[in-house]
């Protein structure tokens, strides 16, 4: 099967999951008691009003016809009203999502270019100090809750040692770089806006950091145990006994196929970071989908918690098919198409 | 007992020292929290308290981990904290581990229609980050302990599925469950006599590190007010409202934030063990 | 290998040894933070947040005067008739919006219209009340009353008068016939106003950017910001380490305490206090048992620890998030009884009063005790009270809410829990707004009417100051009033609120000099009036 066979299966597999997901939220928002219109409309709310609003956002009627609704405003790409901002779900997270975007994919770097070559470098000094060292720095990565790695990081960087900023993503000295991909590093890279691009590299390193912390140890822990196992293979002791320098034996030899298993893993941990930048983001004031998330939960906010929901479990379906192909890419021999979804 | 310790198991076990610390460690903690009203230093501190006198007081020894802003002893809330995360992970567990694994016997033995509506399902579920979907759910129902069960058991059962049809898929074709079937043996038999026994290996580790992500994820729905309601005690909320005092009062958030460390750490490490030990991948 | 890992610790020492680097601005800067959203639309303005934007994007007819009361702003004067039903205001020459154009009278009318149909935000402070709106000629309106309503100039400053050739420019589709959404999607985002500061970027849920508008009509004194930055939603922690680097100047009045204490003790930082025209109340659900006998309401208000509750507000010789109450009208309003003894505990009287009271430990309901999540300082509230009842022997069972929720739950005597915790400031400048939320049966269902009173003489005597137009008379009104309600305790009245904000010291606050203060905080938070050094 070819790869664009390949991709057309996946999202296809992908838009039923979406399908699903869609009505899975959709009933557990609207089944469990509370009135959102009456809730939405703030501190204060003439009976009259609340009947607008509920009239309005099609509250009073069944509930598969509100799905229904909600279905056709879908595909005309309109997710319904916040009740919270008041304004169109789909703006407001086409306003949020590029900043959660680059800060998943700056801790997804950081998570990459760290958590690996630490496994690298414990596999290949396998049971030394090195080891254990690089095995407990990860350990404590995945055990210790990213919120207090946020907290932690934040007071220690910004509150006592004073080196990063704390809240936002652009100083006040800036203007956001003229918009393209809503991603301010890259559109100040774009722009040629080199202070701005440094200063909004400095507001992202903190949040980043404290997201990829969790993924990091695992990535680091999975490419230390498939290292290890590939390593004990015997084409491994072939090319020591052929006096093949180490680092080349490392790179060239162990880490590919000990990729695969990592890779896997990795798309995972993507998940786990969107879920974690829901506590992250509010620490750091990081103006993000997830920031918008919570509060939508906390606010009880049903078209915005709708949304955010559908956009990450797309945002998770579709690099779940970039670590397929990926996979497949690192691996010929792996079948395109043979994994399921 | 004897047996145990003599046993190839507990040899494979304990060559890691830090599996058995991580068992240890857990067993120390389940003890403390049933014996906690009899060695916590002031219970009544755990339900309708409060002493503005005597808030934020240091770590000293009339208080082990100082005191909160309420004027509450830290290390009493701690112990019976640790009650609600051993209670809500063993509830979790309680449920998502037999939904699970009912669905995933169900749809890896008989394939077709079964497997596609069971799994399509948990690809629903799993589409998902876990966190995000307890979340949501808990956003709509009031925070209790019963309630923070069920948001994260909804959605903690299609990892067991996924596991055991993995295994169950696997297994289907072994020698001896064919012969089982030659032989006339009804399909429950099958399912819970023979395929179920070689899931318990996988199973059992899984739980080890379950048991750390469910108390992960608790602590991270307390954290933004989606946990226990107060007084009670819960170690997310603990370490979200000790962060205030930072870094001055520290002990706020540090022990609570520690305390979910130790706990979590504990159950990686016994997982480590346990896979070790049974030779199994999850 | 290892050069890899020696470049990326190289980066990231490069990264954070360049952070320490800022950049000075020269501009002068006002940057302050309030609750989670930001509303700009005039019309639908209606929390704190929404309030100071709104009042100083936009302008009203009459503005708060300092130490109370109102003053003229756009209309210069205005006359009242005999029957005090028509009001003829003489519009201020030289208005400029913000695109340049003159206010006149068809801004002002079209505005009183908008509110009038749109009946959002505090369209319920002019429903029922005003009949008819004309322009008489370009500088003069005459709003006619249907009946007589004292506070209608105090309800004005609540009136914001909007651009109408902008927003008649950039209607869009909605509900209301010819006029589209009435330009609410515009206003949502855009600014259509004449106030000091202009909109340059809002983002709800994150900040929003104003300059100042150098047309204004009053001018700007020396020190006035050029830039107003207003965050929205920041956590304790983060508020905290951002002020203490100087990234923020102003906290806003919901964090806990001990936070603003804290932030005191830093060098360049001072906590201030901003006594205002509200109080602090537990609200007491009059109708819901067990708390709908009255005895075991004086009961609780007699058992609470006062003083443990003020020594937790305080966080410095003269700033505390309040002070001392003798009754639910705070002492800068009409009405307020300086003859009636403070309020404080009396645990014998407390149980004397329980004796008398129909509560049953054993078969009685315990009593609900909600705080909703926004402040730390309504737990503390809440877990004082539980405790303190505990110790006359009265069953309480604690909960938190988020805001949405208890709102939700106000809308029945069933739901609504027998107490909560509230902050509650007046609308206007004038103290009936505040009797008729907390109070006036027309308000119950509303979060902030939890206390179901529902009794006919303090709905009539309120009624009865509405329409009166003599002060003296009105005063004593809402004495007799203020004398019910402490008999009635439909509240435990906790304290006369007061605002407590951190600042940093290169800002001056309006409020800081009492000349300068209304108490009215939307007001107090005058940025034009800001100084920034």
């Amino acid at each position: 099967m070819g790869v664009a066979g390949f991709i057309l299966r996946r999202s296809a597999a992908a838009i039923v999951v979406l399908v699903g997901l869609s009505i899975l939220i959709f009933v557990v928002a609207r089944i469990i008691p509370g009135d959102p219109a009456r809730m939405a409309l703030g501190s204060v709310a003439t009976p009259e009003q609340v009947e607008k609003l509920r009239n309005r956002l099609h509250l009073d009627e069944s509930l598969p016809i509100q799905y229904w609704e909600f279905i056709k405003g879908l595909a005309r790409g309109d997710l319904g009203e916040s009740l919270v901002t008041r304004r169109s779900v789909s703006l407001d997270l086409i306003d949020t999502f590029p900043a959660t975007l680059e800060l998943v994919l700056a801790a997804g770097l950081i998570m990459v270019l760290v958590g690996v070559p630490l496994g690298i470098i414990a596999a290949r000094y396998r049971d030394t100090a090195v080891d254990n060292v690089a095995r407990l720095f990860a350990l404590l990565g995945v055990v210790t809750p990213s919120f207090v790695w946020a907290v932690f990081l934040m007071l220690l960087l910004s509150f006592v040692l004073g080196l990063l900023p704390v809240a936002g993503r652009l100083s006040e000295a800036f203007d956001p770089p003229p918009m393209v991909s809503g991603m301010y590093t890259l559109d100040a890279l774009i722009a040629g806006q080199w202070r701005a691009f440094w200063d909004a590299i400095q507001h992202l390193i903190l949040p980043a950091l404290a997201l990829a912390l969790a993924g990091m140890g695992q990535a680091a822990r999975l490419t230390r145990t498939n290292m290890a196992e590939v390593y004990g293979r015997q084409y491994i002791e072939m090319a020591r006994a052929f006096a093949f320098r180490e680092h080349e034996i490392a790179l060239k030899y162990a880490l590919r196929p000990a990729m695969i298993p990592t890779l896997t893993i990795l798309g995972l941990d993507f998940a786990v970071m969107l879920g974690n930048a829901f506590l992250v983001e509010a620490v750091f004031v990081w103006p993000g989908m997830a920031k918008y998330g919570v509060f939508a939960i906390l606010r009880k906010d049903l078209n915005a918690i709708v949304g955010t929901v559908l956009v990450i479990g797309a945002m998770f379906l579709i690099v779940n098919i970039i670590v397929d192909m990926l996979t497949a890419y690192i691996n010929p021999q792996i079948r395109l198409g043979r994994r399921v979804a | 007992m004897r047996r145990l310790f003599r046993s190839r198991a507990w040899y494979k076990f304990s060559r890691s020292w830090l599996s058995v610390a991580g068992l240890a460690t857990i067993l120390v903690i389940a003890l403390v929290t049933v014996v906690a009203p009899l060695i916590a230093p002031f219970p009544e501190h755990v339900g309708i308290f409060v002493d503005f006198r005597n808030t934020e007081q240091p770590p000293g020894w009339l208080y082990f981990f100082g005191t909160d802003d309420n004027g509450r002893d830290i290390f009493t809330r701690v112990l019976y904290a640790y009650r609600v995360s051993f209670a809500v992970g063993l509830l979790v567990l309680a449920i998502a581990v037999p939904v699970g694994v009912i669905l995933g016997l169900l749809a890896g033995y008989y394939g077709g229609l079964v497997d596609t509506v069971i799994m399509r399902t948990t690809d629903v579920f799993l589409a998902l980050p876990p966190l995000v979907l307890a979340m949501a759910i808990m956003g709509y129902l009031q925070p209790s302990l019963f309630n923070i069960m069920l948001a994260i058991s909804v959605m903690w059962w299609p990892w067991y599925t996924r596991l055991i049809y993995n295994l169950t898929r696997s297994l289907r074709h072994e020698g001896y469950v064919q012969a089982a079937k030659v032989s006339g043996a009804s399909d429950l038999h099958i399912l819970l006599k023979e395929i179920l026994p070689n899931c318990v290996p996988s199973l059992l580790t899984k739980m080890a590190f379950d048991m750390s992500f469910v108390i992960l994820m608790i602590a991270a729905l307390g954290f933004v007010g989606l946990g226990m309601q107060p007084p009670t005690p819960d170690l997310g909320r603990m370490v979200a409202e000790g962060v205030r005092f930072m870094p001055f009062d520290w002990w706020m958030s540090v022990f609570p934030g520690l305390a979910i460390l130790i706990l979590v750490l504990a159950f990686n490490l016994f997982g480590d063990g346990l896979r070790d030990m049974l030779d199994v991948d999850v | 290998m290892k050069r890899l890992a020696m470049l990326l610790s190289l980066a990231l020492a490069v990264v954070v040894l360049h952070a320490s680097v800022t950049l000075a601005a020269d501009k002068r800067i006002f940057r302050l933070e309030e609750a989670p959203v930001g509303e700009i639309e005039p019309g639908k303005a209606t929390d704190f947040a929404d309030l100071i934007l709104v009042s100083n994007i936009y302008d009203c007819l009459v503005a708060p005067r300092a130490g109370g009361g109102v003053q003229p702003h756009v209309a210069e004067s205005w006359t009242i008739s005999e029957d005090g039903l028509t009001y003829m205001f003489a519009l201020r020459e030289g208005v400029k919006f913000h695109d340049g154009s003159t206010m006149d009278s068809g801004d002002v009318v079209f505005s009183v219209e908008r509110m009038m149909t749109m009946k959002e935000g505090f369209f319920f402070l002019f429903d029922g009340w005003i009949e008819s709106w004309e322009a008489v000629d370009p500088q003069t309106v005459r709003i006619t009353l249907a009946k007589r309503y004292a506070p209608f100039l105090a309800a004005l400053t609540r009136l914001p008068l909007v651009n109408k050739d902008l927003v008649m420019a950039n209607l869009a589709e909605g509900e209301y016939g010819e006029l589209g959404d009435y330009g609410e999607g515009y206003l949502s985002q855009a600014d259509g106003g004449s106030g000091a500061y202009s909109v340059k970027s809002h983002n709800k849920q994150d900040l929003t950017v104003m300059t100042r508008f150098d047309d204004y009509f009053l001018g700007f004194p020396e020190h006035a910001p050029d830039e107003v930055r207003m965050r929205y939603g920041l956590e304790d922690a983060t508020l905290r380490a951002m002020m203490s680097r100087g990234e923020h100047d102003v906290s806003s009045m919901w964090h806990s305490f001990p936070v603003y204490k804290a932030l005191d003790q830093l060098d360049g930082i001072s906590a201030v206090m901003e006594p205002q025209a509200g109080g602090y109340y537990v609200k007491i659900n009059t109708q819901r048992p067990p708390t709908d006998d009255k005895h075991l309401r004086r009961a609780l208000a007699l058992a609470l620890d006062y003083d443990a509750l003020a020594a937790l507000i305080t966080v410095k010789e003269g700033v505390a998030g309040g002070t001392a109450a003798r009754g639910p009208i705070p002492a800068s309003l009409m009405g307020h009884d300086e003859s009636l003894p403070f309020r404080g505990r009396d645990i014998e009287a407390a149980k004397a009063e329980l004796a008398k009271s129909n509560y049953d430990p054993e078969t009685s309901e315990p009593v609900r005790i909600t705080s909703h999540l926004c402040c730390d300082t309504h737990a503390k509230v809440a877990l004082l009270m539980a405790a303190n009842l505990a110790e006359i022997g009265v069953k309480t069972e604690l909960q938190e809410m988020p805001w949405p929720l208890v709102m939700e739950s106000a809308a029945t005597i069933e739901t609504t829990p027998n107490l909560t915790p509230m902050v509650q400031i007046t609308s206007t400048p004038d103290v009936d707004p505040l009797l008729y939320e907390l109070y006036h049966s027309s308000s119950t269902g509303q979060w902030h009417n939890m206390e179901w009173l529902l009794d006919d003489e303090v709905d009539s005597l309120l009624a009865e100051a509405r329409g009166e137009m003599d002060e003296a008379k009105r005063e004593a009104l809402y004495k007799q009033v203020n004398a019910r309600l402490v008999d009635l305790q439909p509240d435990v009245f906790l304290f006369d609120s007061a605002g407590v904000f951190a600042k940093r010291d290169n800002i001056t606050l309006p409020f800081e000099n009492e000349a300068k203060r209304t108490g009215v905080i939307w007001a107090d938070f005058n940025f034009r009036l800001t100084e920034v050094r």
